[in-house]
């Protein structure tokens, strides 16, 4: 999920892919405000099509800890 | 599609959502400044006028948008828009360096009041000009069809940045993306499985009981209208006027005020504009007898993905935000909190057209076409050009933005962050007719002590705030 999940956040931020890793934190480390994280997860909804509980889904901080929660989802 | 506009082939697009609600106001309205946006952009130094008309037409060479042109079709009165290719254009220069601040001012106020011919010809005027104090730069105006304000501070940074390369070794910038792939994608979204869920978002909101008109000034002209109306239950307001005439007072915060905010922001992690709603709405609860039921107007860029930061054009969708609770039994974490949340979902289901949200809302509440539950129109501008700022190794820099004498909302506050110190600064836009400067200020000041009492004390009720301030 991780793989598919990096080219796809790639999309909100000024960021290259061979920079973001697992551990990327979504707001100090890729530049997201509130308004890119909460639509990106809107986004996420139709690319992978999954049903995201926002407010589980707000409190992740890091990319790998977002890959592991839609893993579930899609599980 | 393509059409033969002025016998040559263009590939024409329909307009947006975001840009049908600049296209209504025009309609509405018998003056069409009101669509204008005015900008300044200048240095506090001896500029390269030739190194400032390069950047300036690679800027405009960059960004499609400043290249947009609408067309009616004389058949159908179907509105089409299309890019013109990039052609040279010549900047004129003006030197008011000897008038005064005030003089030069009204001028480039005058320059804002002078509308676009909408279906003919370019809608953006540039000029370069010398202003009082040492400052030089150039002044921008565009029609609103093409750029809304964040897309305005997308292309000036850009002016800036290619001025820096130019001029201050900075790299070259990276371009702009395309506006047309932006309007592509909107376009994808009407019939989408996300308009279906945004719907039923927006349809669950109307499906609620009817909210209730807060007015900036008080309970007076809901009063007024419930007793010409013969309805002492009536809940929703009135308040615009069919010219529009209007201004703006502006309001700087010091930076270190602003600081303050910043880091009670990501202290609790609230962001700034949730924390200003909060201080917007505080006021208007206190103003109208601590009515619990409060709806703010507020004003989404719509600009996450990289492709919408940097493509220029117009995005912005102005939709309510609703929020009731006690502020007797509600602290100010947990109002910021409630406004967050709603915040949130409202940036999920933003995408949904403004006007169709609007129109359902009169079907649904049956109120008059002039009627509104919202007094205040709010938008939080986070872009900057604080990137820049090393490159300019200084050099003082200051944005303005000049009124055309008109304005859409009655009451619109605009807070943005100033290029050289990061501090906000607030723009008040309102119609000459709902409200005074001396209603303006008061709201200004009681909603700042009523923004910095709640921060320096955010496990209090919002109650104990509004007693204190």
């Amino acid at each position: 999920m991780f793989k598919k999940l990096k080219p796809f956040v790639c999309q909100y931020v000024e960021v290259e892919e061979s920079e973001v890793t697992p551990e990327s934190r979504f707001a100090e480390d890729l530049g997201f405000n509130s308004y890119d994280f909460i639509s990106m997860l809107g986004d996420a909804e139709d690319e992978f099509d999954i049903e995201i509980d926002e407010s589980v889904a707000a409190s992740m901080k890091t990319l790998g800890e977002l890959a592991k929660y839609f893993e579930e989802l899609v599980a | 599609m393509e059409k033969i506009i002025g016998g040559v082939k263009r590939d024409c697009y329909p307009l947006t959502p975001a840009q049908m609600v600049h296209m209504y106001t025009l309609g509405m309205s018998p003056t069409h400044e009101i669509v204008n946006i005015g900008t300044g952009q200048f240095l506090q130094t001896k500029l390269n006028l030739a190194a400032l008309r390069e950047a300036l037409n690679r800027a405009v060479e960059r960004c499609e948008s400043m290249r947009l042109r609408i067309w009616q079709d004389p058949e159908t009165g179907e509105l089409w828009q299309y890019v013109m290719p990039y052609e040279n254009r010549y900047f004129e220069y003006y030197d008011f360096s000897e008038w005064t601040e005030e003089k030069a001012t009204a001028v480039l106020e005058k320059w804002t009041s002078q509308p676009f011919d909408t279906y003919r010809g370019e809608l953006s005027r540039i000029v370069i000009v010398s202003m009082p104090n040492g400052y030089n730069g150039y002044y921008f105006n565009v029609h609103h069809v093409c750029m809304d304000s964040c897309s305005v501070i997308t292309f000036t940074r850009d002016v800036m940045a290619l001025y820096c390369h130019l001029m201050y070794d900075m790299a070259y910038p990276t371009p702009m993306t395309s506006y047309i792939d932006s309007v592509k994608k909107d376009l994808e979204y009407e019939g989408s499985k996300r308009q279906a869920r945004d719907m039923a978002y927006w349809h669950d909101k109307l499906a609620q009981p009817e909210p209730m008109y807060t007015d900036f000034t008080g309970l007076g002209r809901l009063l007024e209208l419930r007793r010409e109306n013969n309805n002492p239950e009536q809940r929703w307001g009135k308040l615009s006027t069919p010219d529009g005439a209007g201004n703006t007072i502006t309001y700087d915060l010091s930076a270190e005020s602003t600081n303050k905010l910043i880091a009670f922001s990501e202290k609790y992690d609230i962001p700034v504009g949730a924390i200003i709603l909060h201080a917007i709405r505080t006021v208007l609860s206190k103003f109208n007898n601590n009515e619990h039921d409060i709806t703010i107007r507020n004003f989404i860029s719509r600009r996450s993905t990289v492709l919408h930061k940097k493509c220029g054009g117009v995005r912005m969708h102005c939709l309510p935000l609703r929020t009731i609770f006690d502020p007797e039994k509600t602290t100010v974490l947990e109002s910021m909190r409630i406004i967050k949340k709603e915040q949130q979902e409202q940036f999920l289901h933003a995408d949904y057209s403004t006007m169709r949200y609007y129109y359902e809302e009169r079907e649904t509440r049956g109120y008059d076409p002039d009627g509104t539950y919202h007094s205040v129109s709010f938008t939080y501008q986070n872009a900057s050009m604080k990137a820049l700022l090393p490159y300019l190794r200084n050099i003082p820099f200051k944005s303005r933005w000049y009124t055309s004498g008109k304005q859409p909302q009655p009451m619109y506050i605009t807070a943005m962050h100033r290029p050289g110190d990061g501090g906000l600064t607030f723009y008040f836009g309102y119609q000459t007719a709902v409200a005074t400067p001396e209603e303006i200020e008061f709201l200004y000041y009681f909603a700042g002590r009523v923004l910095f009492r709640s921060i320096e004390n955010p496990d209090k009720t919002v109650q104990e705030i509004i007693d204190m301030t």
